[in-house]
């Protein structure tokens, strides 16, 4: 290394916030995914194969519908002794797809859909105060409790998201998050 | 079978737990690099690590080459879906501390931290990938093979780049002192 080198060595890169540091730990710290053996996996790829192909055969009518659903789970917790909570919402593979912090200033601004929802919208009162832009409601597929993700393209919050409930999207503005989310084919809307 | 492949994954979760803590910084900058937007690099990072502990498969070669590498790539394209977005954020470095004397003489030291202001802002000022190269050589003691493994070029090109790069901020720092 030549005297150059050791200068330009020796000059303070940038660090980035320690923001970055909770979401990677939070990445990290996540559980492994499933892993299944070869033949296993051969087989149950043929056999998602098949049954992706019957259902695009049965529902192929209703897929413009059926594209406004996305599964998920999720659940949230509180770090001990700080007032800043984070919600993780993951897939069903239980694979982390958003880590959030209530005060981080990067959230988006949530919409008032369902205003019938007193207790939702004093949660989104509590969040519009950090917002920034766009949101998306969803709602649970059989019933009539409205569960709200407030979205930012990598941070987002979701309210009492149950694990194995299947959320259904209710308004439309969504960002790079889509592309986060598998998109399965699911039951037709039951409400429909 | 899927014990045996579970512990592997718990491994490579170590092993980048201890890349992240070694190299932040330096994968951080490499982002920097790309999508001059702070946000947009930090994003970079998450979305590589997400994608890495994602994977079921062990990463082949180096991992540590392939963290810079899955990095580099999120951040081209996260550069690439807000392509709309004005870069912001074009400095690679922290500003420089007070001047401290150490053994030096003021002007000595005042002359030095000058040095420093001219360099940092000869190198924000290279092409893209002459700047990924210098900093990646420079910062994260990658070599050449690494370097052109993470970027997707020859090694000779790397080569070849760095070594212009060098020359070209050594003969700005000359023109300007």
């Amino acid at each position: 290394m030549n005297h150059l080198e050791r200068e330009i060595a020796a000059l303070p890169l940038l660090d980035a916030s320690p923001d970055l540091d909770d979401r990677i730990s939070a990445v990290l710290s996540d559980p492994v995914p499933a892993t299944r053996s070869g033949a296993l996996r051969s087989s149950a790829m043929v056999t998602i194969a098949a049954v992706c192909l019957l259902a695009g055969v049965f529902v192929g009518y209703a897929g413009a519908e059926l594209r406004d659903f996305e599964g998920f789970t999720g659940r949230s917790q509180s770090a001990p002794g700080t007032t800043t909570a984070v919600a993780l919402a993951t897939s069903e593979q239980e694979s982390p797809l958003l880590v959030a912090h209530l005060q981080d200033q990067r959230f988006d601004a949530c919409q008032r859909c369902h205003q019938s929802d007193r207790n939702m919208v004093g949660q989104l009162d509590q969040l519009r105060k950090s917002a920034r832009a766009g949101a998306a409601l969803w709602e649970r597929e059989t019933g009539d409790t409205f569960l709200v993700l407030c979205h930012s393209e990598k941070y987002g919050f979701s309210r009492s998201l149950e694990k194995g409930v299947r959320y259904r999207k209710c308004e439309a503005p969504f960002g790079p998050f889509r592309f986060s989310v598998p998109d399965p084919v699911f039951p037709a809307n039951p409400k429909s | 079978v899927s014990a045996a492949v579970r512990r592997t994954g718990h491994d490579v979760r170590e092993q980048l737990e201890e890349i992240y803590r070694r190299d932040r910084r330096a994968l951080f900058t490499l982002a920097m690099c790309i999508t001059q937007k702070r946000s947009l690099a930090e994003d970079a990072v998450h979305n590589a690590f997400l994608k890495l502990c994602r994977t079921r498969r062990r990463p082949s070669g180096d991992l540590r080459n392939y963290v810079f590498a899955a990095v580099r790539h999120a951040a081209i394209d996260l550069k690439k879906q807000n392509r709309g977005e004005i870069a912001t954020d074009v400095a690679l470095f922290e500003a420089l501390p007070a001047t401290s004397l150490g053994s030096d003489s003021p002007a000595e030291a005042l002359e030095r931290q000058e040095r420093q202001a001219l360099l940092m802002q000869a190198i924000e000022s290279l092409d893209p990938a002459s700047r990924e190269a210098v900093l990646l050589k420079t910062h994260a003691g990658l070599t050449f093979e690494a370097i052109a493994e993470i970027t997707g070029d020859r090694q000779s090109t790397v080569a070849t780049r760095y070594r212009r790069a060098l020359e070209k901020l050594e003969y700005q720092l000359r023109d300007k002192t």
